[in-house]
């Protein structure tokens, strides 16, 4: 089906009757920023069977290969009707790193196991003492060979991990060599949590729910054929995979979930006709239809197999001021029950508060608004070392 | 790093860039803030004659025209294109209000001979201008128009008196709004037939008051009735997309001129652009002015010949409050970051930031077009 060739006004039709018939009411607008696995399984699935799992793949890959104009509709759908996140770190993050640069085998074993739901995948990048400052990471991979093969030895302690709870798998960065630069000696590899020498912990959030968490690595032996990319280059692989989660990131769904709820509490509560209110309003959502035209341009770019280099650093840092921004107003509208800490507004949607403390991760990870912005000062504008 | 050219497929037609490489050539060799300093504030309609003369040899009027009229054929969203080069260098070329608002409301008016016989003017270098506001801009309505065509003898006296009209004081022959009986109508009336109050603006360009009371004949009248809103909103909406892209231009040289003296100035013992403090501010600058420009590029592309009035409002809209927001806040930034120097008239930032504050109020400010754009939204019109 090339659903790029549908009009956009079709295709949003045809997500729309989908979506609101198939999606479990009682999930919609969910509390948790991600709910567990277990609760958004069967619609993960749903998806999966239909072949819209993955919106941003290749048709080739079993993806639906949607441009980012249809991406974006797509994602428009599935806010408006307040789909949550999925467990998609698989389908967003790693795949198309290995649809980019991963051995024809990876592929055929990966892809349609993240596909299928089979594996569900979290990033071990940060460390306790390697956060903006991800080069500076101390996990060890050290080659070593015996009777099952080729392969390495991982020690080390990476925290600050999302979907960690029901996560099958990581890719994780480690590092393999300690010549050079500090960013020279560093792997991409695909870990199997189950590996022996593996532990878990979860770390609760502001917000009072365990998603995020923090993994041990003891002498855990990970095959040579999990390296992704070049040995002692996965720093250029981990930064393209940033790249990646920087449009991932910097894609407007977030900011337009959070807008769609302002919209409708707004509606319920009159606040409409409040002229200093309808300024503020329209101009966040300007932020985010104008941004919409920024992320088609870096979409674009990746369709037609350019990368889109450190400008992109400015997607995400935009898109989630704008999150932050809208969820700041809805607070200060709600007044008082923007506050009650489980309560929930006249519209049955999330409370204010429970966006307040939602979008706040959004300017940390993957790289802090502070680091785009040194990134874009040095690389892109040309600007002296601090 | 701020071209229009990745942001726009119109911008790499061939035909397209031709043109404003052409532009660019131009734009070359007439030295940009030289030539705006030397002619600020002057008196002199001779100026912007000159001025105009260079956008006539490039046969810009032409440009968005259809073939069958006689032009170029180009997509209207091409006048963002060519303004965003004038922007930047600061071309004091009366391309907005010369050519772009009266081609464009002659081409959105109803086939008629006095229409294409003021369109081959246009085309032949004649420089035309619309009189159409009496107060703080707001789109156009029939209520709002105090100015009136009244029957007298075999003719029509025009009295009344428009204000803000950018670009009157070198035209030859301006398209005026004015009320018969009661209906929007639009005549064609000799600049000479108007008492001219000029007013110099920020920048030194001018803005005139024009007061008419002066007879015409039937055959003045270009169009009468329901037609002349509609075509006047369309014709402003495109030259408010055209104001964008220049205010796009402006805002562009801005930030690099502000990065050029980030890079180069020396305090502490190190350029200010080591500073992660300025560093981060010049981010954000950046980040509006690309903003803007994936915006307006999106815009170029959407406006077509035959876009729909709606989308093409909601764009216009969308533009002009994105980049005059832009715009602005670069401004005020360049010139704190360049500190003193940014400050004084002898550096050329200045130059900028005036024309900056004088395109982005003509035609309606951020805010007009911000509350336009959520009115048509809330009307289900999304652009």
């Amino acid at each position: 089906m090339d659903w790029n060739a549908m009009s956009d006004a079709d295709f949003r039709a045809e997500v729309r009757g989908f979506v609101e018939s198939q999606f479990p009411s009682a999930l919609r607008n969910h509390p948790r920023r991600i709910p567990r696995w277990e609760t958004t399984r069967d619609w993960f699935l749903t998806l999966s069977a239909k072949g819209w799992i993955a919106p941003n793949w290749p048709a080739a890959h079993g993806g639906m290969g949607l441009t980012a104009s249809k991406l974006i509709i797509y994602f428009e759908e599935l806010e408006r009707w307040g789909v949550p996140r999925l467990y998609d770190m698989g389908l967003f993050m790693l795949g198309p790193i290995l649809i980019r640069h991963g051995t024809d085998a990876q592929k055929g074993e990966y892809l349609p196991k993240i596909l299928s739901g089979e594996h569900r995948w979290s990033q071990g990048y940060s460390e306790p003492g390697a956060g903006s400052d991800l080069a500076s990471l101390r996990t060890s991979a050290l080659p070593g060979s015996d009777n099952a093969g080729d392969h390495y030895v991982v020690n080390g302690h990476k925290t600050w991990t999302t979907f960690l709870d029901d996560a099958t798998h990581m890719f994780l960065l480690a590092r393999t060599s300690k010549e050079g630069k500090k960013q020279a000696g560093i792997t991409l590899f695909l870990v199997d949590l189950d590996t022996p020498g593996i532990q878990r912990r979860l770390i609760k959030t502001i917000a009072g729910h365990d998603e995020l968490g923090e993994v041990f690595f003891d002498n855990v032996r990970v095959p040579a054929a999990n390296v992704v990319g070049p040995l002692h280059g996965g720093w250029s692989a981990a930064k393209d995979l940033l790249e990646f989660e920087r449009i991932n990131n910097g894609s407007p769904k977030l900011a337009l979930y959070a807008l769609n709820q302002l919209d409708e509490y707004a509606k319920k509560k009159g606040l409409s006709a409040d002229p200093a209110f309808a300024d503020r309003i329209t101009r966040l959502r300007l932020d985010l239809h104008d941004q919409y035209c920024a992320y088609r341009h870096f979409c674009g770019l990746l369709k037609t197999g350019r990368t889109p280099g450190p400008e992109v650093s400015m997607l995400k840092i935009w898109s989630t001021e704008t999150y932050q921004r809208l969820s700041e107003l809805f607070l200060e509208v709600s007044g008082e029950e923007g506050v009650e800490a489980d309560g929930m507004d006249v519209s049955g949607s999330l409370t204010a508060l429970r966006l307040y403390y939602r979008s706040r991760p959004s300017t940390i990870y993957s790289g802090s608004t502070e680091v785009q912005k040194n990134l874009l000062a040095k690389r892109v504008l040309g600007l002296p070392a601090a | 790093m701020y071209s229009l050219k990745e942001a726009s497929a119109t911008a790499r037609e061939p035909d397209i860039a031709a043109t404003i490489d052409a532009v660019d050539r131009y734009l070359l060799a007439a030295s940009g803030p030289a030539r705006f300093r030397q002619a600020r504030n002057s008196a002199d309609a001779a100026v912007d004659i000159a001025a105009f003369g260079g956008l006539a040899v490039l046969g810009l009027a032409q440009a968005v025209v259809p073939e069958a009229q006689g032009g170029s054929g180009l997509p209207p969203g091409v006048v963002a294109l060519v303004a965003e080069r004038l922007g930047h260098a600061l071309a004091r070329e009366p391309y907005a209000e010369n050519i772009v608002l009266p081609v464009a409301l002659l081409m959105a008016l109803p086939a008629a001979p006095g229409v294409a016989a003021l369109l081959e003017a246009a085309g032949n270098g004649e420089i035309l201008c619309v009189a159409w506001q009496e107060r703080a801009f707001d789109l156009p309505a029939a209520d709002a128009i105090a100015t009136t065509l009244t029957c007298e003898g075999a003719g029509l006296r025009l009295k009344g008196t428009k204000r803000f009209v950018m670009g009157a004081r070198a035209s030859t022959r301006l398209v005026v709004l004015a009320t018969l009986e009661g209906k929007p109508t639009l005549v064609c009336v000799p600049s000479s037939k108007a008492q001219r109050l000029d007013k110099t603006l920020a920048d030194g360009t001018c803005w005139s008051e024009l007061e008419f009371d002066a007879l015409l004949a039937d055959s003045d009248i270009l169009a009468r009735g329901p037609d002349c809103l509609p075509a006047l909103t369309r014709a402003l909406d495109l030259t408010n997309l055209c104001i964008a892209g220049m205010l796009h231009g402006l805002q562009s040289r801005i930030l690099e001129l502000t990065l050029e003296y980030l890079n180069t100035r020396v305090q502490f013992d190190k350029p200010l652009g080591a500073f992660q403090a300025l560093q981060h501010r010049a981010v954000e600058l950046y980040n509006h002015a690309q903003i803007t420009r994936f915006l307006l590029g999106e815009a170029i592309d959407a406006t077509t010949t035959d876009v729909p009035a709606e989308t093409l409002a909601a764009y216009a809209s969308r533009a002009k409050a994105r980049a005059s927001d832009a715009a602005l806040r670069i401004a005020k930034e360049g010139i704190q970051m360049h500190g003193g120097i940014g400050f004084s008239d002898e550096y050329d930032l200045g130059l900028y930031v005036k024309r900056i504050l004088v395109l982005s109020a003509w035609l309606g400010g951020a805010e007009w077009h911000r509350r336009r754009y959520a009115a048509l939204e809330t009307a289900g019109i999304e652009a």
